[in-house]
C-alpha cells in the first residue's frame, strides 16, 4: 500500500500585509523575516504580479500619470493561481519585476509573507491567507516616504502629482476600506515593536505546529511493520562476498586511518555508483566492431545527473564521478533539527535538466529516513519521475528503508550493508575528518 | 562474414521488470565450467561493452569504460581470495565481527595489452606489486615466444593475478601460466582476469588448468579465420595506447 508523505511546505502559512503606499510593508515585511533568520520564511511582493505595461502605459508612467495604485493594474489571477499552487508546496519561478531579468525561485517555504498595497483585496486570496495586517500609517507620512523614494529618477514635482491625482484618492477608494478585512491593525508601522513582537510570536507557533505535525507524520509512516518482513525487491543490497565484507570491516574499524578509510570508501563508493547504473533506463543500440560485424548491444537512454545530500552525500563523489565524470550535479543541504530531530531543507542548488535525466540520489547513511523522503519528495516536485530516481546509501537501517519503499514503491535504493539498530551520522565525519 | 554461430540475445534489466519492458541485447555465452565465472549479465555491463565494441568510440572514451570493466574484474576477482575473521570496534563503541584480507597478492601483466589494465588494480588494490611477462608471436612459426619476465622475487608465496584483456586462442595466457607455475606459484593460486574470450580457447584453458581460477566480462561468438575474436572489439592494446 502506497503512503502518502507531506513535507512541512505542504500547507504553507500565508500571511499578508497591506497599507498605503509608503506605509512601510516592505519594512515590516523585512523585519520580520530578518529577525526569524530562517531559510523557509520568504516575502512574495505584489509588485511582481503588475500587469505588462503597454506601450501608451509606459508613456504614462514616464508622464506620472499611470495610476500604479489602482487594484485594475495588478494581475489578480495570476496571483491567486501562484499562491495556490505555493500553499500546495509548488515549485514556482517569477520574474521579479517586469523590466529586470533576473528571475527568483520560491520552494519548500513554510511561511509565505504576501506584501502589498492590495493584499488583502481579493476575495480569493483572502481565503488563502492565514493571517491578514493592515499597516496603518499617518498620510503625511507616506507621502514623505514616497518623495524620497522616487527622489532618484523622478522630480519632487512628479511625485506630488501622481500622490494627488493616484495615490491619495485611490487609497481612500480601495486601500482603506481593505482594514475591515485585516486580523490585525499596526499603527505606525515598523516603529510599533509591540505589534512586531505579537506577529513574530504568531509565526513561530506556526512554524512550531508544523513542525509537530511534520514529526507526527514521519513517526506515523515508521510504525506497522512486521520485523521479518522482507525487504521489497526495489531495495538491493550488494552481494555479501568476502572482499566486501573485508571492506566493511576496514571502514568500521576506528583505528583505521583516514588515509585508509577515504581509499576504502571511495573503493566501495564506486561499486555502490556501478550497481546503482544498472538500475538507471538503457535502450537497444547496435555498434560495429572493428571487425566489421554488428553487435547488439545497449546504451543509456537518459543523461545521468546526480543530487548529493549534504554534507554526507559528498563522501559518494569520487565514486560517482569515477563512474559518471560528467553527470551533471545537484546540491540539497538536509539537516536534523537538533532538538527535535526533523530534518530540514536549508538549501538545494538543483540542475535544470533534472526533470529529463536519470537521478542517482546520494547519501552514505539512512537511519530514520526522513531526510531522504524529504529529499525523493523535493525531486518530484521539481519534475523528476520517481521511477528515474535511483537511492545510492552504504549503510541503511531497516526502518529507515521500510519508510522509503512504503512512501515510494517506484524509487530504487542500493545499499552497501543494512544497519542494525540506529546510528548517528559517522562517515561524513570518518571521510572528512571534521 | 563469418559462419561462427551467434551469441544468445536476450532481454536484460532487473528481476522487478517486466521481461517486455527489458531492452534486448546479446549476452555472454554460457560456459558451464567450474572455474569460469562469467560477470552478471547486467544492462550496465553490456552498455560498457557497447561503448568499447564500438569502432567509433574515440580512445579517450575507450581507456575510460574500458577501465570501469577491468575495475569490476578486479573486485570480482578479489572475492576468489582468502579471508580471516577478524572483529573491530567502530567509531560509535560497537563491535564489529568482521573479516580481513589474508595472504598477499600481485598482478602479472602479459605485455603490452595486460599493462592497461594494471590502472584498474591499482584503483582497488594501492600499492600492488606487479609483474610483467613479455610474449610475442613467432613470425616464423606463429606460436607465442616468450621475451621477457620481471616477476616479484616471492612470487611463488603470492596469489597472481595474471591481466590480459583479450583471450583469443590463449597461446599467451598459456605460456605465461606456465611461467609463473614454474617459478614456483600454485595453480590455485592463480586468477587470470580478462574481458572478452573466445568460447573455444577460454574452455580449453580452464580445462588444461583445472585449479586455475578465471573471470571474464564476456564470452563472445568465436574466432575467425584470422584467429580474431568475433564481435569482439578489435586490437585492444592498439585501441588503448596507439589509435
Amino acid at each position: 500500500m502506497v503512503v502518502h508523505y507531506n513535507p512541512p511546505w505542504a500547507n504553507t502559512h500565508i500571511i499578508g500585509i497591506a497599507g498605503s503606499s509608503g506605509s512601510g510593508k516592505t519594512s515590516l515585511a523585512l523585519r520580520i523575516v530578518s529577525a526569524l533568520n530562517l531559510p523557509w520564511v520568504v516575502i512574495l511582493s505584489m509588485d511582481s504580479f503588475y500587469r505588462p505595461l503597454s506601450p501608451e502605459d509606459s508613456a504614462q508612467a514616464f508622464r506620472n500619470e499611470y495610476d500604479f495604485d489602482s487594484p485594475s493594474s495588478i494581475d489578480f489571477d495570476t496571483l491567486v493561481e501562484r499562491l495556490r499552487d505555493l500553499k500546495q508546496g509548488c515549485v514556482y519561478s517569477f520574474e521579479k519585476h517586469q523590466r529586470v531579468e533576473q528571475t527568483t525561485t520560491i520552494y519548500s517555504c513554510h511561511v509565505l509573507i504576501l506584501e502589498g498595497i492590495f493584499a488583502l483585496y481579493d476575495p480569493r486570496v483572502l481565503e488563502l491567507l492565514d493571517m491578514k495586517i493592515f499597516v496603518d500609517t499617518d498620510a503625511d507620512v507616506c507621502l514623505a516616504r514616497r518623495r524620497g523614494f522616487y527622489a532618484d529618477f523622478a522630480s519632487i514635482h512628479g511625485a506630488i502629482k501622481q500622490w494627488t491625482a493616484f495615490v491619495k484618492p485611490n487609497f481612500e477608494l480601495y486601500v482603506e476600506p481593505q482594514r475591515k478585512n485585516a486580523d490585525i491593525m499596526v499603527p505606525r508601522g515598523i516603529e510599533n515593536s509591540i505589534a512586531i513582537d505579537m506577529i513574530m510570536k504568531h509565526i513561530q507557533r506556526a512554524l512550531l505546529s508544523k513542525s509537530d505535525e511534520h514529526i507526527k507524520t514521519l513517526r506515523a509512516l515508521g510504525q506497522g511493520h512486521d520485523a521479518d518482513e522482507p525487504l521489497p525487491t526495489s531495495v538491493k543490497v550488494l552481494k555479501d562476498t568476502p572482499q566486501l565484507r573485508a571492506m566493511h570491516t576496514i571502514l568500521h574499524d576506528e583505528e583505521t586511518t583516514r588515509e585508509d578509510f577515504v581509499f576504502y570508501f571511495d573503493r566501495l563508493a564506486t561499486l555502490l555508483v556501478e550497481r546503482g547504473s544498472d538500475h538507471l533506463a538503457f535502450k537497444p543500440k547496435e555498434v560495429v566492431t572493428p571487425q566489421g560485424i554488428t553487435y547488439a548491444g545497449l546504451e543509456l537512454s537518459k543523461d545521468v545527473s546526480a543530487v548529493v545530500i549534504l554534507r554526507s552525500g559528498g563522501t559518494l563523489e569520487v565514486g560517482l564521478r569515477r563512474v559518471v565524470p560528467d553527470a551533471r550535479i545537484g546540491r540539497l543541504l538536509i539537516q536534523s533539527n537538533a532538538r527535535t530531530g526533523e530534518p530540514e531543507l536549508h538549501y538545494q542548488n538543483l540542475p535544470s535538466s533534472l526533470a529529463k535525466d536519470s537521478v542517482l540520489v546520494l547519501d552514505p547513511q539512512v537511519a530514520t529516513g526522513a531526510g531522504a523522503l524529504m529529499a525523493v519528495t523535493v525531486l518530484k516536485d521539481h519534475g523528476v519521475e520517481e521511477e528515474r530516481i535511483v537511492f545510492v546509501t552504504y549503510l541503511a537501517g531497516l526502518g529507515g528503508l521500510r519508510r522509503l519503499t512504503k512512501v515510494f514503491p517506484k524509487l530504487k535504493i542500493i545499499v552497501g550493508k543494512i544497519q542494525e539498530g540506529f546510528e548517528r551520522r559517522w562517515i561524513d565525519e570518518r571521510y572528512f575528518g571534521s | 562474414m563469418s559462419t561462427v554461430p551467434e551469441s544468445p540475445a536476450e532481454p536484460i534489466g532487473p528481476k522487478y521488470k517486466e521481461e517486455e519492458e527489458k531492452p534486448q541485447a546479446t549476452v555472454s555465452k554460457p560456459i558451464k565450467h567450474s572455474n569460469i565465472h562469467i560477470l552478471p549479465q547486467t544492462p550496465q555491463l553490456i552498455a560498457l561493452l557497447t561503448m568499447i565494441r564500438d569502432k567509433s568510440t574515440l580512445r579517450g572514451d575507450f581507456i575510460f569504460y574500458s577501465n570501469r570493466i577491468i575495475r569490476l574484474l578486479v573486485e570480482e576477482g578479489l572475492n576468489h581470495l582468502p579471508v580471516i575473521s577478524s572483529s573491530v570496534t567502530t567509531p560509535i563503541g560497537h563491535t564489529y565481527s568482521g573479516v580481513k584480507f589474508e595472504g598477499k597478492i600481485c598482478g602479472v601483466s602479459i605485455m603490452r595489452a595486460g599493462e592497461s589494465m594494471e590502472q584498474g588494480l591499482r584503483d582497488c588494490c594501492r600499492s600492488v606489486r606487479i609483474g610483467k611477462i613479455l610474449i610475442q608471436r613467432d613470425e616464423e612459426t606463429s606460436k607465442p615466444r616468450l621475451f621477457y619476465d620481471k616477476l616479484p622475487e616471492d612470487i611463488a608465496q603470492r596469489y597472481c593475478l595474471l591481466l590480459d584483456p583479450m583471450f583469443a586462442t590463449g597461446g599467451s595466457a598459456t605460456m605465461a601460466v606456465e611461467v609463473l607455475i614454474s617459478k614456483g606459484v600454485p595453480e590455485e593460486r592463480i586468477l587470470f582476469l580478462n574481458l572478452i574470450a573466445s568460447p573455444e580457447g577460454i574452455r580449453s584453458f580452464a580445462e588444461r588448468f583445472p585449479k586455475l581460477r578465471i573471470v571474464t566480462a564476456f564470452v563472445d561468438q568465436g574466432l575467425d579465420e584470422k584467429n580474431y575474436i568475433i564481435p569482439g572489439l578489435g586490437d585492444f592494446g592498439d585501441r588503448f595506447y596507439c589509435i
